[in-house]
């Protein structure tokens, strides 16, 4: 099979895939099933979009590569008759791509000061009980992932890196660990039968 | 580089002979490595939680003194390492090899220093009873029952990390010592080290923080 047809052949089925999961999804809106079983309904909908989601960037890449969707692009390059630009055409450099300046010391030490400041706000908020336990969760896991994103941000400098690192990288990161949370609802169905104790 | 073929308007960074990524193959095997890590990590955290929201009375034993002020000191050694490791990084890029290793060596001591403070304190909590199968009687009263996943969970995850801090130390000296490192090196071994911080910037508010003693 010549490329070109493999390339139809792959957007087809990724594009049908998106349809059928959208379809699911919208399907589950319309009966009203998705506020079925608690949360279950709601987690089987966003599972489909997500799906759809996915499968759909494959068909919508090859428009954008091959001269589509113009309006994605910088106004020079869609001037320039839509050639593929900015985000993913390769530079190669005599040191593999690594091509902007490195931090400046003030920059990290700024970035270090705050990483310092917040850990002192999260032990206190340790003794401080300002909320409920769910409360406090939320409150010390929302700052260590301000501090997370920092560390990512600057120490590993991956704010400064090419968007298509940072896309492979962020999401599905983001994406399977906050799957693991469908765990909690049972781990309540476990407390109440008094399982563990 | 590849010419572009008849049917494709211009070179695609995907086709090969090009760095689609921008960096180069160990750096994207690296930060690979790290996505994959970082989810068994939270795996292990996720099950910790579990098993503590599945738990009535979960011990919350961790005094102010000693245990809270060690965890802190060990949370500013490990961001102080990873400060460093960044110098190590920046001087790497001006091609000071010397400055490269004694930044180099700097990181590791904080992560030295981390891993002693973090023995010690286990040193402590053993001493005082805890074991992975059992928690002292003290912390579950008079007529208290002594099993519990405290001590799995609490020694597991914190010996996870501390097994990833020493392997650090290790990779992050040879790569100080060893004539052929390159600037790309430096660079990888410091994602890996920051990668280290990260994962105790989850562990250090889940596992002490949520388990400071009230009195």
């Amino acid at each position: 099979m010549d490329p070109s047809k493999e390339t139809k052949l792959l957007n087809g089925l990724c594009a049908a895939g998106a349809l059928g999961a959208f379809g699911a999804a919208a399907y589950t809106v319309a009966t009203g099933e998705i506020f079925s079983a608690g949360v279950d309904g709601l987690f089987f909908t966003l599972v489909c979009l997500l799906l759809a989601v996915v499968l759909a960037i494959v068909p919508l890449w090859s428009l954008y590569s091959s001269g589509g969707l113009r309006f994605l692009r910088g106004r020079e390059a869609a001037a320039a008759g839509g050639v593929p630009n900015g985000l993913f055409l390769a530079i190669p450099g005599e040191d593999e791509g690594h091509a902007h300046p490195p931090a400046s010391t003030r920059q990290t030490l700024i970035i270090w000061s705050w990483l310092l400041a917040l850990t002192f706000v999260e032990v206190l908020l340790g003794y401080l009980h300002i909320a409920p336990p769910l409360g406090m969760l939320i409150i010390l896991m929302g700052l260590s992932i301000i501090k997370a994103a920092l560390i990512m941000g600057y120490f590993m400098h991956l704010k400064f890196e090419r968007m298509s690192l940072i896309l492979t990288v962020v999401p599905a990161m983001v994406i399977c660990i906050s799957l693991l949370a469908i765990f909690f609802p049972d781990s309540l169905r476990a407390l109440n039968l008094k399982a563990f104790r | 580089m590849e010419v572009a073929k008849l049917h494709e308007p211009a070179v695609s960074a995907w086709g090969g002979g090009a760095f689609p990524y921008g960096v180069g193959h160990k750096k994207l095997g690296m930060w690979l490595f790290i996505m994959s890590d970082s989810l068994t990590f939270a795996a292990m955290l996720v099950g910790y939680s579990y098993v503590r929201v599945a738990t009535d009375r979960w011990p919350t034993p961790f005094p102010f003194s000693p245990s809270i002020i060690y965890a802190t000191v060990m949370t500013a050694c490990l961001l102080s390492s990873s400060l460093t490791m960044v110098m190590a990084v920046s001087a790497a890029q001006r091609r000071d090899r010397p400055r490269v290793v004694r930044w180099i060596f700097a990181t590791v001591a904080g992560g030295v220093a981390f891993l002693v403070l973090h023995l010690i304190e286990w040193e402590h909590l053993i001493h005082d009873g805890l074991t992975p199968r059992a928690v002292p009687q003290e912390w579950v009263g008079e007529g208290g029952n002594v099993q519990s996943l405290f001590g799995a969970t609490f020694f597991t995850i914190t010996g996870l990390h501390m097994f990833h801090v020493f392997t650090g130390v290790i990779y992050l000296m040879v790569v100080a010592l060893r004539r052929r490192s390159t600037r790309e090196d430096v660079e990888i071994s410091g994602l890996y080290w920051h990668f280290v911080d990260l994962v105790w910037m989850f562990v250090f508010p889940l596992i002490y923080l949520l388990s400071i003693k009230v009195n």
